[in-house]
């Protein structure tokens, strides 16, 4: 490629300015590291959120053609394949920050259970990392984010002096923690990426409970304010905004030599050329910028010599239980805005228990509980079809009363659920569409079922009227916005794509850093994990560029 | 709202003083009255006129406006007729005529009105919007009941009007605040949480001093009884076990 003669060379090219490639230029800038960032596409205004627009007044302003900021990529700009039959609900966001402006700020400590898990329970290939070589950047992470939580740690859950203080729990929250408590089922404090108090020279949360539209103070962890930001003010952060990287390209040699990209609104192509390349574009279009990385030396993609790339996806399977809790009928509006989402968390417990047949873990959110929901979602899950004031009325009583678990369970990796490219179809720039092929499998179902019980029972104990659900039920794949599996790592480089530094076993100048890299997915919100990993790997990747072993 | 987007970054204002702004914008009044009278997902007539339906004839809008107050009337409160839910119902329907909504949504209810009249017609002796309120709610109790009592046209109307007036109330600013006393999404120095000592308190039925857990555990604790999967088991007694052999929340204090 000619445009590859040109142009300065850079240390570290970062593709992707999510958690993972902001967190990883992060690392690298206070190294002294100058690094060349990619991103699909520009800076979001946080103040341009509607978080507290009324949700009446929003239906407003859309009805006279206004709308929020699109944190959410339109799935016609940028198709992706799924078989027929085999839905998969893919959440992406082309922008500075990326899912980190808008996402759900759940922040677990993986565990040595879910380290070792796979292996022990010989359902999967072992992690190449322990919780010991994790714990020191779980504790930078939280120090540098803020993190609510208690003072809880358990085997499922460590604990954490970093934590900022315990948000209280919400009515609803309190009775179902009971009802747990009283099963033997513990239930702790939430764990989530919000400032209880100001923090890092940021404001509180202010309780509004509209993360999920953007935060207008920056009160919960964003890539942008909490890494780009302060990494952009060292000067040795540079960003190309609206540029959709497509490939890695390689030299003869079959190292990387720079990315080939294109600009989001001209389609022109472009290149850069670099010493280092980080991927973390979010897992699937990660898979995708590898596949799509063939050469001669790696006809199959970049680092899948082994056929392992874009295969062993694994998630998290989830859905919502809900019941009415006859304590709080007709307590009136209580606003349960808080720091949105769950302020309780019950953590995997099951592995305590004997005589299960599946393997692997799940956790409970509670997240929805109490006046958070809106009079339409009471009024729908009310059996049957009743009517006239007495409906009303039953609507109004159950209002401030909802009660909402949602159990996420693992899903194991297996070869078969995988990520490929279709040389046929492609994208605007004429870019191999990326096609997922994602199902659930038996032991998801038995565990599923378990799920469905353990909720059900938890329900029943806190004495709540129940709403009809049928036993087998759960969300598709992709709705977690958990995936993973697609570029593992691993010490056998014969089953996996990444060394235990998230670098490509048969490249050693690139390095892989988003949440494809999670050898198992736990039944964890992978966040925090996915932090704490990329800043490992900048602080690697800067002692191998120092030492000139890269 | 103005006050509220005036400012944009709360980082460069002192908090107390931001708080003292948003909590002023907070509790004034979101819109005039004006706007109020329009359901907020109706876009208003292109020339600025009164709202007119856009797909339902003037005795179908008639129909629709009874129906969808008789599913969700006045009481303490307004009803689904002040909060423009007829209005939200003809712009649904109309944009599913225009091919942007269910497909035959549109057949189904002007099939239904038309059903709706006649049988009100037949019962009562006059249409159906001008049939009395006891005599409304016993023609939706036939189409509500299980099985329901009269015929499919019936049904289906009443069923997608009644999903409508769901949807069309509790997102009006009526259905919110005046019902429900919504009030979310404020700027709050402090996040409260339950106070209530009832439910702080509270416990499971039976689950306090219970003789009958005491004398479940032991029978398990001696071999007696299986200790099985837990929840194949009623009662908790598997769990007690758990909880007292591995008490949990041990406190953090040390590194980690």
């Amino acid at each position: 490629m000619e445009i590859l003669q040109r142009g300065p060379v850079h240390d570290v090219v970062v593709i992707g300015s999510g958690a993972s490639g902001a967190m990883t230029a992060h690392a690298l800038v206070e190294h002294g590291v100058r690094v060349l960032m990619l991103d699909a596409g520009w800076k979001f205004d946080r103040s341009e959120s509607w978080a507290h627009v009324l949700p009446f007044e929003a239906d407003r302003r859309r009805r006279g053609g206004e709308a929020p900021p699109r944190y959410r990529l339109d799935d016609r700009e940028q198709p992706y394949l799924t078989p027929e039959g085999r839905p998969f609900q893919l959440w992406r966001t082309w922008g500075w920050g990326g899912k980190t402006n808008v996402w759900g700020r759940v922040s677990l400590r993986m565990s040595d259970l879910d380290f070792t898990g796979p292996a022990r329970e010989g359902w999967g290939l072992p992690w190449p990392v322990r919780y010991a070589d994790i714990a020191p950047y779980y504790d930078r992470v939280e120090q540098l984010i803020g993190v609510t939580g208690g003072d809880d740690d358990s085997d499922s859950l460590p604990g954490s002096r970093h934590h900022l203080p315990p948000v209280k729990p919400r009515c609803a929250e309190v009775i179902l923690s009971r009802a747990a408590g009283r099963l033997g089922i513990p239930a702790v404090p939430i764990r989530r990426a919000v400032l209880t108090r100001a923090h890092g020279g940021r404001p509180a949360c202010h309780y509004c409970g509209s993360c999920g539209s953007g935060c207008r103070t920056a009160s919960f962890f964003n890539a942008t304010d909490y890494l780009l930001m302060p990494a952009l003010e060292t000067g040795r952060l540079e960003i190309v905004s609206g540029a959709v990287a497509a490939r890695v390209l390689t030299g003869d040699d079959g190292r990387a030599e720079g990315v080939q990209y294109f600009e989001r609104e001209s389609g022109a192509e472009r290149a850069v050329r670099a010493r280092t390349v980080v991927v973390a574009a979010s897992a699937m279009d990660s898979t995708r910028i590898l596949l799509n990385s063939k050469s001669r030396r790696h006809p199959a993609g970049l680092g899948n010599g082994n056929d392992q790339l874009g295969r062993n996806y694994c998630e998290q399977v989830r859905f919502h239980r809900y019941g009415f809790l006859p304590q709080l009928f007709g307590q009136g509006y209580t606003n349960d805005d808080g720091i949105g989402g769950g302020h309780v968390y019950i953590p995997r417990f099951n592995h305590r228990l004997t005589g299960l047949d599946y393997v692997g873990g799940f956790g409970i959110q509670l997240w929805g509980s109490g006046c958070q929901t809106t009079g339409v979602n009471v009024a729908e899950l009310l059996p049957g079809h009743e009517f006239g004031a007495g409906f009303k009325r039953r609507v109004r009583e159950r209002y401030p009363a909802l009660a909402a678990l949602h159990p996420y369970g693992e899903i194991l990796p297996r070869p078969d659920n995988r990520v490929t490219v279709d040389e046929a179809r492609t994208d605007r720039y004429g870019v191999p569409l990326m096609k997922i092929d994602v199902t659930f499998g038996d032991n998801e179902r038995r565990m599923v079922r378990h799920m469905h019980e353990v909720a059900d029972e938890i329900l029943h104990t806190a004495g709540a009227e129940m709403v009809p659900s049928s036993p087998g039920e759960h969300d598709p794949p992709g709705a977690a916005i958990h995936e993973h599996g697609t570029v593992r790592m691993g010490d056998d480089p014969a089953r996996s794509v990444l060394n235990r530094f998230n670098q490509l076993h048969e490249v050693d100048n690139v390095l892989v850093v988003d949440g494809s890299s999670f050898t198992s997915a736990s039944e964890k919100n992978p966040t925090l994990t996915i932090l704490a990993l990329a800043w490992r790997a900048g602080d690697y990747l800067a002692e191998e560029l120092r030492s000139g072993r890269l | 709202m103005g006050k509220e987007e005036a400012v944009t970054d709360l980082t460069r204002v002192p908090r107390r003083r931001a708080l003292q702004v948003l909590g002023a914008a907070a509790v004034a009044p979101a819109v005039a009255e004006g706007a109020r009278a329009l359901h907020p997902l109706v876009p208003p007539q292109p020339d600025g006129a009164a709202w007119s339906p856009r797909f339902f004839t003037a005795d179908e809008t008639a129909a629709v406006e009874a129906l969808a107050e008789a599913i969700i009337p006045e009481t303490d409160t307004p009803g689904a007729r002040a909060a423009g839910v007829h209005q939200y119902i003809d712009w649904m329907v109309s944009r599913a005529a225009a091919g942007d909504g269910p497909a035959g949504l549109p057949e189904a209810m002007r099939a239904g009105l038309a059903w709706l009249d006649r049988r009100s017609a037949a019962l009562y002796g006059r249409r159906f919007a001008d049939a009395a309120a006891p005599e409304q709610a016993g023609l939706l109790a036939r189409l509500a009941a299980d099985p329901p009592r009269e015929d499919a046209a019936g049904v289906e109307l009443f069923r997608h009007v009644r999903r409508l007036t769901i949807s069309g109330y509790y997102r009006s600013e009526i259905g919110m605040r005046d019902e429900l006393g919504y009030a979310g999404k404020q700027y709050l120095t402090e996040f409260e949480g339950c106070a209530h000592e009832h439910h702080l308190d509270w416990e499971p039925d039976g689950a306090e001093g219970s003789a009958e857990i005491d004398r479940r555990v032991a029978a398990i604790e001696s071999g007696a009884v299986k200790l099985e999967r837990w929840n194949d088991m009623r009662g908790g007694i598997e769990r007690e076990i758990l909880r007292r052999e591995r008490p949990y929340g041990r406190r953090v204090t040390t590194g980690g």
